[in-house]
């Protein structure tokens, strides 16, 4: 189980894309998660329009290319915990 | 004066459920010290390289262990960088000799990782990542495999081209019984695997393995089959792959590579053979283009061309490398020395590369944010 | 006893809604029963259900839809006095939603806030807690939130409709302009066990044929006409009406018990083509007839929740909005289908 303490410490840092613009710069489709994820999903690096790198979950199924425009949206990200505190984050949803 | 490697040895790297931490410290500190032909009297430091002792076993405080099972009076500690904590450790080792501090340092390189099912191990390496790409649900396949796409696309490479890296070191490793996966493989069978994170299948991926190696590094003597450290350097880089300046390199490779040839005072083509860190096909693909043995993009091309195998101008990973002789965390640095050694003394049987005279390993922290590099030579 | 006193300094200053895209078609679950799909469809009056992505929650949909209120209300979010969200399916038994929710928005530290639950009325409720404060002068600004990812165990009957959704409406005092006035509430409630959900248990249980009458039509048709004979208001007064949408029968029997037009109840009537996203159901009807209305046209909202209550709000539309800039029914307009496996896969990483 993750620190609390950690998870409200990082709170600003966990949504500093939300609403924020970006393109893709490299993504890979995840098809075995490590312990705590489930499932198969698609990570991206972004770099935001200040210049910044980041990278998160891409929304849906489908492929990005190369430049696609993305835009941070608030879900639920991190490690799954069933009694842990939930980390509300972005993730990236293709516009 | 540069300190000598008097002594190697390596465990067999693989699954190997009869031994635990202590055990594979203890097989590699005495095979290491009875082929340097050293009492354990005579040993003035030992550093252990591991990564997730204390994670996975809630094992820390190495050093006390290995000095304590050796029976060795002599103080100990842990070094740790992840993947390059056996690099780092020799490092230290080679530091505290020209200090004048140790006469003679033990360095052992262990990792036990089959304890825990996949999936923990998957996450556990990530601790050599960041937060943010732990966050992400990133693996450590799917950070190099962010890599590998820009890749692709930059230099119009593609599956295929790696595959002939992980086919290369399976050839070598099946001239080296302590390898974990001691046999041939063809660019079918590693495009058939299945894929772990697009673009890299599970044959452009280092295994998970248990295994040990063990190094006494001293002041230079008289043995015939000391090999001189010519160099050993250190550099690091964001640990986070979104701090990179670029996707297609590793800069920290980069930088400890020209120091270290600046300090040896050689040019990058002199290199006879060497062992870099392949955790990925792409990796060793980015390594020797990072250390200047061909140009950025061309690597795959010369890898599929012979170049880097053992025949070639410059044999990369007789050992086998990190996919086929197997990739304790901790030990690779350490056993990346041990094969370059045992080239260097002609000791290489079926994959000895003829007059080896210089050496060089190069061992990865993470994507890159440590980065360490050492040049060996023939005495 | 409530006054039903006309509320003379409350308005409707903004609202949003978010629906997420996925549908899952009442066929596709009931190919996976073996059922005749089509008969099921006309027995409920409803196509197909909105669900949830495997990593939304109450939180993220509130947010969605605080932030659109927000954005239509043209109000910085500091301003903002109180953040009440009503669901019953709040992510935590203990932490409140209703401070994640203000936090992500930047409401700031000043503002009153505790969960609400009242199965698929704690909303509205919400709302008429924050009129309240606002006619009393506690407060100038409040957000009222009804949001929900509807739970339902594979294989029951509520698995067709149980839907996700959020519906964000901030009322305001003078201070700002309204897009709507509102004029009165009242409240109808009782001890009904028609659909209820223990402590701990995953999914809810319901009582079956009694979620009719005695709970759903009760509550709503006399909670209405009690609501109308104190307000003095005539139910052919309104223009537009909402009713909980439990399904796409319920609310049009009940209308038409009512006296009301169907004419009058389309426009917000989002069930055929979304499902049931309890809490924020009659809220999103609400949301559509507010974005899409008239000036001068007057509303009659009641929602009702299991366990058993309604609430009404009747309101006056002073400001239209223009068509090019509504929000809601272009959102529902992109939809994705998914297949019941599909469906089971999200359920299943969601609760993990």
């Amino acid at each position: 189980m993750k620190s609390a303490v950690k998870i409200w410490r990082e709170k600003e840092e966990r949504l500093e894309s939300l609403d924020k613009l970006g393109k893709v710069v490299s993504w890979t489709r995840i098809l075995e998660a490590p312990a705590g994820f489930e499932g198969v999903y698609i990570v991206v690096m972004v770099e935001m329009r200040k210049g910044k790198r980041v990278v998160g979950e891409l929304i849906g199924k489908k492929e990005p290319e190369f430049g696609a425009r993305v835009k941070g949206v608030l879900r639920r990200i991190g490690k799954r915990d069933k009694a842990g505190v939930i980390e509300y984050g972005v993730k990236f949803k293709l516009i | 004066m540069n300190p000598v490697i008097r002594g190697v040895y390596q465990t067999r790297f693989g699954e190997l459920w009869d031994e635990g931490i202590k055990e594979l410290i203890l097989e590699a500190g005495k095979g290491a010290m009875k082929d340097a032909g050293v009492k354990v009297e005579e040993i003035d430091l030992v550093l252990v390289s591991n990564m997730l002792g204390s994670r996975f076993e809630n094992q820390g405080h190495l050093g006390a262990m290995a000095t304590s099972l050796l029976g060795i009076k002599a103080g100990g500690l842990r070094v740790e960088g992840a993947c390059a904590s056996g690099g780092l450790a020799v490092n230290q080792a080679v530091t505290a000799i020209k200090a004048g501090e140790a006469k003679t340092v033990l360095v052992i390189g262990v990792e036990k990782m089959t304890d825990k099912r996949v999936e923990e191990v998957t996450q556990g390496l990530m601790g050599a990542a960041s937060e943010e790409e732990r966050r992400a649900g990133l693996s450590f396949v799917g950070l190099y495999a962010l890599m590998a796409r820009k890749y692709f696309k930059e230099f119009g490479a593609g599956k295929k081209d790696l595959a002939y890296v992980a086919v290369k070191n399976h050839s070598h490793a099946s001239m080296n019984p302590k390898a974990q996966f001691p046999f041939e493989i063809d660019v079918d069978k590693v495009l058939g695997s299945f894929c772990v994170a697009e673009p890299l299948g599970l044959f452009d991926c280092a295994p998970i393995t248990d295994g040990a190696a063990g190094l006494v590094i001293s002041k230079k003597g008289k043995d015939k089959r000391e090999v001189e450290i010519l160099a050993s350097k250190v550099a690091t880089d964001s640990p986070s792959l979104t701090g990179r300046k670029s996707l297609l390199e590793l800069e920290a490779t980069k930088i400890a590579g020209k120091k270290a040839y600046k300090e040896a005072e050689i040019k990058p083509d002199e290199i006879d053979m060497a062992e870099v860190h392949d955790c990925f096909t792409i990796a060793e693909v980015l390594a020797i283009e990072d250390l200047g043995w061909v140009k950025k993009g061309e690597g795959f091309k010369a890898v599929k061309k012979g170049e880097f195998s053992l025949g070639g101008r410059l044999p990369v990973n007789l050992s086998g490398g990190l996919k086929a002789c197997g990739h304790p965390v901790g030990a690779t640095g350490v056993k990346q020395m041990v094969e370059v050694v045992t080239q260097l003394r002609g000791e290489a049987g079926g994959r000895q590369k003829k007059q080896a005279r210089l050496g060089l390993t190069h061992n990865i922290g993470g994507t890159g944010g440590t980065a360490v590099v050492h040049i060996l030579k023939k005495l | 006893m409530i006054n039903y006193k006309q509320f003379t300094k409350v308005g409707v200053v903004g609202v949003g809604g978010y629906v997420p895209k996925y549908r899952l078609r009442v066929e596709e679950v009931a190919k996976s029963r073996g059922k005749d799909g089509k008969k099921i469809v006309g027995s409920l009056g409803v196509e197909q259900k909105a669900v949830g992505d495997k990593d939304e929650d109450t939180v993220s949909l509130g947010v969605e839809a605080g932030r659109r209120a927000l954005k239509r209300a043209e109000v910085r979010a500091n301003k903002l006095g109180a953040v009440l969200v009503g669901s019953e399916s709040h992510p935590y038994a203990v932490k409140p939603t209703g401070s994640m929710v203000a936090e992500i928005l930047g409401v700031g530290n000043e503002y009153i806030t505790a969960d609400l639950e009242f199965a698929c009325k704690a909303g509205t409720t919400g709302m008429a807690m924050i009129a309240g404060m606002i006619e009393a002068g506690m407060i100038d600004l409040g957000l009222a939130i009804g949001a929900d990812v509807a739970q339902s165990q594979p294989g029951d009957a509520l698995e067709f409709t149980a839907a996700a959704g959020a519906a964000g409406v901030i009322l305001g005092s003078k201070k700002y302009s309204w897009l709507a006035e509102l004029n009165y509430f009242g409240s109808f409630n009782s001890d009904t066990p028609d659909f209820w959900r223990r402590e701990g248990e995953k999914y809810p249980k319901h009582a079956g044929r009694f979620t009719g009458e005695p709970a759903y039509f009760k509550h709503v048709v006399e909670g209405t006409r009690r609501f109308l004979r104190k307000t003095k208001e005539k139910i052919r007064e309104f223009d537009q009406v909402v009713l909980h949408m439990p399904n796409g029968k319920f609310p049009k029997r009940a209308g038409q018990r009512l006296g009301v037009e169907w004419e009058k109840m389309e426009k917000g009537f989002l069930v055929r083509e979304m499902g049931n996203p309890y809490s924020s159901s009659a809220m999103l009807g609400l949301v559509k007839v507010v974005e899409e209305g008239e000036r001068g046209e007057k509303i009659l909202m009641t929602s009702y929740g299991s366990g058993a209550g309604s609430d009404s709000f009747s309101m006056k539309i002073k400001k239209k909005i223009d068509e090019k800039k509504t929000d809601l029914a272009g959102q529902l307009a992109q939809v994705e289908q998914i297949s019941y496996a599909e469906y089971l896969k999200l359920m299943r990483e969601r609760s993990l």
